[in-house]
């Protein structure tokens, strides 16, 4: 089907040039303004917790990776991240006892690394993407 | 009357000049009325909604984002608006009717509107659009007319881009048709 054919029909651009939309009475402007300056006040912005998640959840995953590959790394700087030995006393144990059952695969470095590497470039170039674009994660902006 | 960018008057609005507003409303008063009226086919209750749509854009200023033009978003509200007045399931947005265009070629038909003079060819492209149905009309007048993009048009009216695409190129078609019929008739 010829579906881009429409947007390059001049004739018809050329036609509807002429064409003059419709009007409201001539003191819908007044009408309107009186109205608004009956309460000016313009309601503030109450954005839902759900939708701050839902157009955050890169960042917030991102996060979540960076913090786990610095508490979990032997970088000599490391060791000044506050909580880090607390973080490697309690959690890591309790990690390891919840994911007993896999550690043998976890083990595995070979069969491992690949689904690992593919999360973290995962949350990378979303991250990274989000970043640039500055596209919120939510389509349609919000219309109370 | 020469306007600024919508982004002007918002950010005046914003910082508490509310007599900007007044320059928003001029501006798109028209296209809100127009859009607004081919919905609800009452002249009164256009004029009320519409009222309605600049107070709920006015006291929604705070949420619009910039992520698209202001006039998409406020388009968008008077669409909602309009649609919920007329709380119509025949202009649902899922639906395209299938509808049986005969063969012709648009060239003919562009050339043989071109021969017409200009109030002619005005004439028979207005006595076209009357014959289609309202969502159309305004589909078509929002690309041609008010020269929106797909994307603005689908942000709108809450169809899908492909969507759009589909019924622009449906209705181009009927109007064609409705034109060529007109002619052959006069």
């Amino acid at each position: 089907m010829e579906k881009e054919e429409f947007s390059t029909d001049d004739f018809l651009k050329d036609l509807f040039r002429n064409q003059s939309w419709e009007t409201p009475a001539s003191d819908f402007t007044g009408s309107v303004m009186e109205q608004i300056l009956k309460s000016p006040e313009i309601t503030p912005v109450k954005k839902p917790l759900y939708l701050i998640l839902r157009s955050s959840w890169p960042y917030i995953l991102l996060f979540l990776v960076c913090v786990v590959i610095f508490m979990t790394s032997d970088l000599p700087f490391s060791d000044y991240i506050p909580g880090k030995e607390y973080f490697i006393k309690n959690f890591i144990p309790a990690f390891n006892s919840l994911f007993s059952g896999i550690k043998p695969f976890i083990t595995n470095i070979r069969t491992f690394i690949i689904p690992v590497t593919v999360i973290i470039a995962g949350s990378l170039l979303v991250g990274f993407d989000h970043f640039l674009s500055g596209k919120p994660g939510v389509r349609h902006q919000t219309m109370h | 009357m020469n306007f600024q960018d919508d982004n002007v008057y918002i950010e005046s609005v914003l910082n508490g000049d509310v007599s900007a507003y007044a320059s928003l409303v001029t501006k798109h008063k028209n296209l809100v009325f127009s859009i607004v009226l081919k919905i609800v086919n009452n002249r009164e209750d256009a004029e009320e909604i519409s009222q309605d749509v600049f107070l709920k854009a006015y006291q929604s200023l705070n949420t619009f984002e910039r992520k698209s033009k202001f006039s998409t978003w406020l388009y968008r509200i008077a669409y909602n608006a309009a649609i919920s007045k007329k709380r119509k399931k025949k202009f649902e947005m899922v639906a395209i009717e299938e509808t049986v265009v005969t063969n012709y070629s648009t060239d003919e038909i562009g050339r043989n509107i071109n021969e017409l003079d200009e109030n002619d060819r005005q004439m028979i492209l207005e006595k076209a659009l009357k014959q289609l149905p309202d969502e159309d009309y305004l589909l078509i007048s929002l690309f041609y007319k008010n020269e929106n993009s797909i994307e603005d048009i689908s942000e709108i009216t809450g169809l899908s881009m492909s969507n759009v695409k589909v019924k622009l190129h449906r209705i181009r078609k009927k109007l064609y048709e409705e034109m060529n019929g007109l002619m052959k008739r006069n």
